[in-house]
């Protein structure tokens, strides 16, 4: 607490002292603005559907560019969200985990933020999961921006937008035009080659193709205490595909992403340190978006999507020395959709959005099996709707006070109905200084595997619940964006956050296995960040405080109290080679069962050179430069409390456009 | 020119108390002999101060014995300084270099010849029959060669002009365009409010954003606006001057302000020196272009830009 005093108060003195600058009538701007166009675009589409200055959105919002990326060398998308305030990135050697604002329980699939790419919903129809890590269905190099919206988004997006919207915004043909080859290869045999090809042409037709392979051999022994070391248990392979076409109003995209993750942990039913463990998930979409501002601005979009998942394992257990049986899950997805969205401004003064949604889920199927001999667990199948309605206004009270309202309510074919509201009022009493007070409301609806998944009668029992209510959140927040100088911003945004009916796994006495909603959560915090940049020189420093209790548990898992967070990039020769420094600190955190995993802090450096060769870029990157040793919590059903982070590695990109 | 007293610099001195002073110790030292030419100035940025030097230097070698009085004009409050000057003082020649100062002069001043410069419009100058000047803007021939040598791929091109005074340039560079078979967009914008909306219709295939002639577009909360746009889209936007360039545009055609008041001496001298009537000099369009690039957004945009242009080019931002 100490520190974050200190902090916060060096800030407010540091923004008072700070005068106001006057900004005279130009004639022109001033020419070190280019840095500013090449280092961030001040706007955002996803808090609001539309696109607005970040100043008038209702919401904390953070951009990051393509340039970031590579300057800070982020090989996730995790790893990217990792680095902004109130964010935690964890990775249990299965799937890459981020929680927010002190809600980050081991084992949520992402489920709690709604992950979309180009606007379209990411997070799957079995259980919520929106992978952020490898599995990602972008690969990052195709990545042109990405907006974080915090807070509950329900009102706009629905179910699962509790704690944030992070919308990726994938390259069009224009941003590449020609063909770009590239790889990297890195620490514990990974390596991964990719081809793009995007090119706009001078009929207006613009396309987009990228295809890209990765592989790791993984840490090659991995530790954990109380089980023993699985040997050459983390390999991880995966295939992507995306594309792009482009036609006037129209835009058809889609993205294919297959990944094996070898489990060196093992998971529930498995014996430790069976070989050939693993995960593999399979997930593809594609979308068909028309959007056109018709005479009078009357702005219209529309989307018709289909998005399939399928997820398969090998669990081998012994049974004995001699007899191994493997397990293996068989679960399927797949739904369509469509979407509809009008937007207009009314007297001037009134930005009026109207939405509605509507998803078929064809396929949730959730099936168990031993392979030999043969036994059936679990076959559970099932279709479901789900139908949203949205309305939203932005009133532009004043020229510096507006008002934005809004709700949405969603109707899903289990639980019935639910309407959330999101309110905020944004008010910037002089030049530079902008105040957000924001109130609002958000769910996740119980998904599949929650309500249905029925298994394994007479071994360990699964019944599903099909009484479930969505969980709830009601979010506070007050957001301080104030223009330092020329060159800083800083932002403080404290929030309280409470939520009701969590769903959670129980197991009775009879050893049944179910999900209940069963318990209430509050968190509380503050994010304090001081942006700052200068010609080439960026750099964001970062303070999270939080307080979070959640129902069940004497204190809230994987929910740090203290995080900080710093990001500098610096130009070491001309335009020519950057540096990009990244430092986090993350305090204690406490496991599922109650223990504790230590503080840590962790360095990463990562070189960028380009411009030498016209088209040619090559970048280094040092991961945990001073070796720090830190471990994550666990994840349910994983077996471990704990599991063991990566030490020193490196990584080596080289990228070719023509 | 002139030499200055030393306190010319000082900066307790603001550079309208500047050219009073000077305007009224050349009065003083003026010989009987001399012509009198009254300066009327909207601004005092390098711009105004490089083409008043090239009008000083064009005159220098002439048989006039030019003395200069200078006047700032920013405001429409100093039209009665104006006014009163005219009284006291009578030039043989006025010239104005500024929207605001040109359109003071010809307000208030009906038989002095008016030799104006830095003007975007010179349809004020041919309705005046005391009128001439120096124009800003470039032929419509050359603004599309020079769009052809930069983008030669672009077909959709979005025109940003002031809805009245730029239209017939829009219609002149449309012919341009029909004829190559290239598609040029009107987006008319009377004010800076309007470029949001504005934006929000182009279309989503566009090759470039043009601005050619819009008082709108000098309005730096609208330059960056368009720039916003012109990035995000990966959009190059043609600008209007070097300054925009720097800032992010793809390329300007800039001005050579010397030679701009070069031009508008040889109109001087022709009126003062060869007694031509100003109504039989039309106003002239700028002689000389510097067209500026910026290789920075050009690989932002990922546009191939034709080695053969580049040693034309006057000002590479790389």
């Amino acid at each position: 607490m100490r520190f974050y005093y200190t902090l916060t108060a060096v800030l407010c003195i540091f923004s008072l002292a700070a005068p106001a600058k006057d900004s005279p009538l130009l004639a022109t701007p001033p020419s070190d603005e280019q840095d500013l166009l090449f280092s961030e675009l001040p706007s955002v589409f996803s808090a609001s559907r539309y696109e607005q200055p970040i100043t008038k959105a209702p919401a904390s919002v953070d951009i990051i560019s393509s340039e970031q990326i590579k300057r800070y060398g982020w090989r996730t998308m995790s790893a990217l969200l990792g680095s902004l305030s109130g964010f935690i990135s964890t990775y249990d050697r299965a799937y890459h985990h981020n929680g927010v604002r002190g809600f980050a329980p081991p084992g949520d699939y992402n489920t709690r933020i709604l992950v979309l790419i180009d606007g379209h919903r990411v997070n799957e129809n079995l259980q919520d999961y929106a992978g952020l890590g490898q599995d990602f269905l972008v690969d990052m190099d195709n990545i042109e921006r990405v907006e974080v919206v915090r807070g509950p988004a329900s009102s706009l997006y629905g179910s699962s937008a509790l704690f944030a919207v992070v919308n990726v915004i994938t390259q069009r043909g224009r941003d590449l035009q020609g063909v770009r080859v590239s790889g990297f290869g890195g620490s514990y045999g990974t390596g991964q080659g990719q081809f793009s090809h995007g090119k706009k042409f001078a009929n207006g037709l613009e396309t987009f193709l990228s295809a890209s392979y990765y592989h790791s051999d993984g840490r090659r022994n991995l530790s954990f205490p109380g089980l023993g070391t699985a040997q050459n248990q983390d390999e991880e392979n995966v295939e992507r595909l995306q594309g792009k076409l482009a036609w006037q109003d129209f835009t058809l995209s889609g993205s294919y992403m297959g990944r094996k993750k070898y489990l060196p942990t093992g998971t529930t039913g498995t014996t430790f340190g069976e070989a050939d463990t693993n995960y593999h998930d399979q997930r593809a979409y594609a979308d068909l978006n028309y959007h056109h501002n018709f005479t009078g601005d009357w702005d219209v979009t529309g989307r018709i999507f289909w998005d399939g998942y399928e997820f398969n394992d090998d669990l081998p257990y012994r049974l004995s020395p001699t007899q191994r049986i493997v397990n293996k899950d068989l679960w399927q997805g797949q739904w369509f959709g469509g979407e509809a969205l009008l937007s207009h401004t009314f007297f001037d003064s009134h930005r009026v959005t109207l939405g509605s949604e509507y998803r078929r889920n064809f396929q949730q199927k959730m099936a168990n099996h031993d392979q030999a001999p043969y036994f059936l667990y679990a076959d559970n199948s099932q279709t479901s709707n789900v139908f949203g309605f949205y309305i939203q206004d932005e009133w532009a009270i004043l020229p510096n006070l507006s008002l934005q309202a809004g709700g949405r309510y969603d109707r899903y074919d289990n639980f019935g109905g639910t309407f959330n509201p999101r309110l905020g009022l944004v008010y910037e009493p002089l030049g530079g200084t902008t105040l957000k007070l924001l109130y609002g409301t958000a769910f996740r609806a119980p998904n599949a595997f929650e309500g249905v998944y029925t298994c394994c009668e007479g071994s360990t029992p699964w019944i599903g619940n099909s009484n479930l209510q969505p969980e709830r959140i009601e979010s506070y927040e007050v957001v301080w964006e104030q223009r330092l100088t020329q060159h800083f911003d800083l932002r403080i945004s404290p929030y309280y956050n409470r939520l009701t009916d969590l769903i959670g796994l129980t197991i009775a006495d009879s050893g049944i296995r179910q999900f209940q909603n069963q318990g209430n959560a509050e968190a509380y915090g503050v994010e304090t960040q001081l942006k700052g940049r200068y010609e080439n020189f960026e750099g964001r420093l970062s303070h999270t405080y939080q307080q979070s209790r959640v129902g069940g548990y004497e204190q809230a898992p994987n929910a740090p109290q203290q995080m900080v967070k710093l990001n500098v990039s610096a130009p070491l020769w001309q335009d020519k080679l950057f540096a990009g420094l990244e430092v986090q600190h993350v305090s204690s955190r406490a496991t599922t069962i109650g223990n504790r995993v230590a503080n840590y802090s962790v360095t990463n450096l990562t070189l960028l050179s380009r411009r030498w060769l016209p088209g040619l870029e090559l970048s280094g990157g040092l991961y945990n430069l001073f070796d720090e040793s830190y471990a994550d919590p666990a994840s349910p059903p994983l077996s471990p409390d704990v599991i063991s982070q990566d030490g020193r590695n490196f990584r080596v990109r080289v990228s070719y456009e023509f | 020119m002139p030499s200055y007293p030393a306190y010319w610099h000082s900066s307790v001195l603001n550079w309208r108390t500047r050219l009073c002073l000077v305007g009224v110790s050349l009065l003083i030292c003026a010989s009987a002999a001399a012509t009198d030419i009254l300066i009327l100035q909207s601004h005092d940025s390098p711009p105004y101060q490089q083409t008043l030097a090239g009008f000083q230097s064009g005159l220098a070698n002439s048989n006039l014995n030019p003395v200069y009085q200078a006047l700032a004009l920013t405001h429409s409050s100093e039209t009665e300084a104006l006014s009163q000057l005219l009284h006291d003082y009578r030039p043989k020649l006025i010239l104005t270099l500024g929207t605001q100062a040109t359109r003071a002069a010809l307000a208030h001043v009906k038989n002095t010849p008016i030799v104006a410069g830095l003007v975007l419009d010179t349809d004020e100058l041919r309705s005046n029959a005391n009128a001439t000047g120096v124009g800003l803007t470039f032929s419509a021939s050359l603004q599309w060669q020079w769009l052809r040598r930069l983008l030669p791929e672009a077909r959709q091109i979005a025109v940003l002009y002031e809805p009245q005074q730029g239209l017939a340039r829009f219609e002149a560079l449309q012919k341009q365009a029909q004829a190559e078979g290239v598609s040029l967009i009107a987006a008319p914008a009377a004010n800076a409010e309007d470029l949001p909306e504005l934006m929000k219709k182009l279309p989503s295939q566009l090759d470039a954003l043009w601005a050619v002639d819009s008082a709108v577009a000098f309005n730096p909360a609208a330059v960056r606006e368009l720039l916003l746009y012109s990035f995000r889209n990966r959009v190059p936007l043609i600008g209007l001057s070097a300054q925009w360039v720097k800032a992010g545009a793809l390329y300007a055609l800039d001005w050579d302000y010397g030679d701009l008041g070069i031009q508008s001496a040889d109109l001087a001298k022709d009126i003062l020196l060869k007694g031509v009537l100003p109504t039989a000099l039309p106003p002239l369009t700028p002689r000389k272009v510097r067209p500026v690039l910026n290789l920075k957004t050009a690989e932002h945009m990922k546009l191939k830009i034709s080695g053969q242009w580049l040693s034309d080019i006057s000002e590479l931002i790389q």
